[in-house]
């Protein structure tokens, strides 16, 4: 039993031990978050080098939680290969994505994703709320919640509710088809999946897994890389488009020398995601809905509630489907799908939250529609 | 244990030793610099119209930036800051060699926080602090009793928190930065008050900005160096062993 503290009294005696054990084993991660907050006290009243910090934090803080969604099913496969040559395949096709949308959309790494209604303008002023939303988000991804960096960072720079309806409700109806999607290929197709995945793969697999996480790599990027470059300039100029591509690519470097961050733990834990052939099936799943919502409007959205919605109904249709295997219980299986739902809403809160207290616009609607 | 071994412990307790004194200072160097910049460039704000700044948001903001020096560069929680604490520390311990480590690093800590405000409100703000000064006390030994207090309290409460209720780690620094805010709102109005950040304030002066000018020398030395002191040895030698007596 632990001595008593005030704190212990206030938050309970096991919920106080546990933080404290987090406080210990993370302490060199928070120090460097408790860094970046003194950073962004420092700099955020000076735009010109607030939106390279705030741009800093964010790219950081989407590679540690939001590309592996999409790398991380690659990483888990790719558990034998030499770190660099999937950094070099990942890192490329990054670079000849955004630069694709540099060239094409008048210097817009974000595939148009910020002309939509809301996020149009560039920032001209931050917040210190806006800059430390990145490191908010960091910190719920140590701690191994799902949340979503399109919510995180989007909706403290939304000029009005009206973009953060629009990204909910896009993102919400993401989350109810991927899971459809999912169910239906998953228990439709149990018998020829399970058949796939039986004995040892054959190389080829190999190759098709590369290409299909290399499509969903990009498809990825067209929606997310509106969640880094919201702090930059709507059009970059020819430097900063290589200070952002350059940043973005060392930090994967990163990502794949350390073999993916804490968060990885949450694609390892559901079932095959391991076995390449699974991985690829999943991949191609997910990189398919990517699509189809890339050429539905431009409204950005969250792949953290697809990715979610997919693993879900994927999870379902496994414990449904007789064909299949699965490594726990019915109980267990929705005890899952609603632990990732509490995240992803939880997610949705504070960014709502960090959205009112930045933006006096939404505070205004607020309190009309609330009648004060 | 034959001799060889014994003579390589020792030299190894030895190393680890200097190494550990080592680390200490550093991070009472980047702590006395993080501190001592954040702590102007808050007040800066405070002044400038532009950043809409209360009093209540200034007075946490110092504490947020106590937080942050003591917690970002080491792990330890050994970070003082402020040489009142450190005073009252290496009494405790009855071992001054803490004095030669980490004033030293402090003073450099500090003059650096300076330079780093001083080029940022160059820049930015173009903030004279002498203006936060809110009032004025033309009582210069009501003056000189309010920073007594406020070294005394401030060692008081580090006393209390990292020594008495054991509380070393980043809970008693969570304790401690809140005391700080407190300390800071209630005594900081007061012009030539420097108990919170002494060394900060002293290299303000020397650097040309001169919140102390027109002021006798020996009141500069009462108030900002000797007076403290009294006050922190006050704490140690009086008032500390009633506490632990009434304690018992």
């Amino acid at each position: 039993m632990s001595k008593l503290s005030l704190a212990s009294q206030i938050i309970g005696e096991k919920r106080y031990e546990s933080l404290l054990l987090f406080g210990l084993q993370e302490r060199t991660f928070l120090r460097l978050l408790a860094a970046f907050v003194v950073i962004a006290a420092i700099f955020y009243p000076y735009p010109r080098v607030a939106m390279w910090i705030g741009f800093m934090f964010a790219g950081y803080s989407a590679i540690a939680n939001d590309s592996i969604q999409t790398i991380g099913t690659f990483i888990s496969s790719n558990s034998e290969q030499k770190w660099w040559k999937l950094w070099l395949w990942i890192g490329g096709i990054f670079v000849v994505t955004v630069l694709y949308s540099w060239l094409m959309y008048d210097g817009d790494v974000s595939f148009q994703r910020l002309t939509s209604k809301g996020f149009s303008e560039s920032p001209t002023e931050f917040h210190f709320l806006q800059i430390i939303a990145p490191v908010i988000l960091l910190l719920i991804t140590r701690l191994r919640m799902p949340v979503s960096t399109t919510f995180m960072l989007l909706s403290c720079f939304s000029a009005d509710a009206s973009g953060i309806i629009g990204v909910t409700q896009k993102s919400l109806m993401g989350y109810g088809l991927s899971f459809v999607v999912a169910m239906l290929v998953w228990y439709l197709l149990a018998g020829v999946i399970n058949k796939l995945t039986q004995g040892k793969p054959h190389p080829a697999w190999r190759i098709a897994q590369w290409i299909i996480s290399g499509w969903l790599w990009s498809m990825w990027i067209t929606h997310d890389a509106a969640n880094i470059a919201i702090f930059l300039n709507r059009s970059l100029t020819l430097t900063d488009f290589i200070i952002f591509a350059s940043f973005i690519f060392f930090g994967l470097g990163i990502l794949f020398y350390l073999r993916g961050d804490k968060i990885q733990k949450i694609i390892t834990e559901k079932s095959q995601m391991v076995d390449v052939r699974a991985a690829s099936v999943i991949d191609l799943v997910y990189a398919f809905i990517l699509f189809v919502f890339k050429e539905w409007s431009n409204i950005p959205m969250s792949t953290t509630w697809i990715f979610l919605g997919l693993l879900g109904g994927r999870e379902l249709a496994m414990q449904l489907s007789k064909k299949a295997e699965t490594n726990r219980s019915m109980g267990g299986t929705i005890k899952m799908i609603l632990r990732d739902v509490g995240f992803a809403a939880l997610g949705l809160v504070i960014s709502v939250a960090l959205a009112i207290a930045v933006n006096v616009n939404i505070q205004n609607e607020l309190k009309v529609y609330l009648g004060w | 244990m034959s001799n060889q071994s014994k003579n390589k412990q020792v030299s190894l307790r030895k190393m680890l030793k200097t190494k550990t004194v080592l680390l200490n200072t550093l991070a009472e160097l980047i702590a006395s610099t993080i501190f001592s910049s954040l702590y102007f460039i808050f007040i800066s704000r405070y002044l400038n119209e532009k950043f809409h700044t209360d009093y209540v948001m200034l007075s946490f903001s110092v504490g947020l930036a106590f937080f942050a020096a003591v917690y970002i560069p080491f792990h330890t929680y050994r970070i003082h800051i402020i040489p009142f604490i450190t005073l009252i520390t290496s009494l405790r311990r009855k071992n001054p060699f803490i004095l030669l480590h980490k004033i030293p690093a402090q003073i450099v800590g500090a003059f650096l926080g300076v330079l780093i405000f001083n080029t940022i409100n160059e820049r930015t703000t173009q903030i004279n602090i002498e203006n936060y000064q809110l009032i004025n006390l033309n009582d210069s030994s009501l003056l000189i009793f309010i920073n007594t207090i406020t070294a005394s309290l401030l060692c008081y409460g580090f006393y209390m928190i990292r020594v008495l209720f054991k509380s070393k780690q980043l809970v008693g620094t969570v304790y401690l930065s809140l005391f700080f805010s407190v300390l800071f709102a209630a005594t900081s109005f007061f012009a030539n008050t420097s108990a919170l950040n002494p060394f900060g304030y002293l290299f303000y002066d020397l650097l040309g900005n001169q919140t102390i000018k027109e002021q006798a020398i020996p009141f500069i030395f009462i108030n900002h160096i000797i007076a403290p002191i009294v006050g922190v040895l006050l704490i140690f030698y009086y008032i500390k062993p009633k506490v632990l007596s009434f304690k018992k």
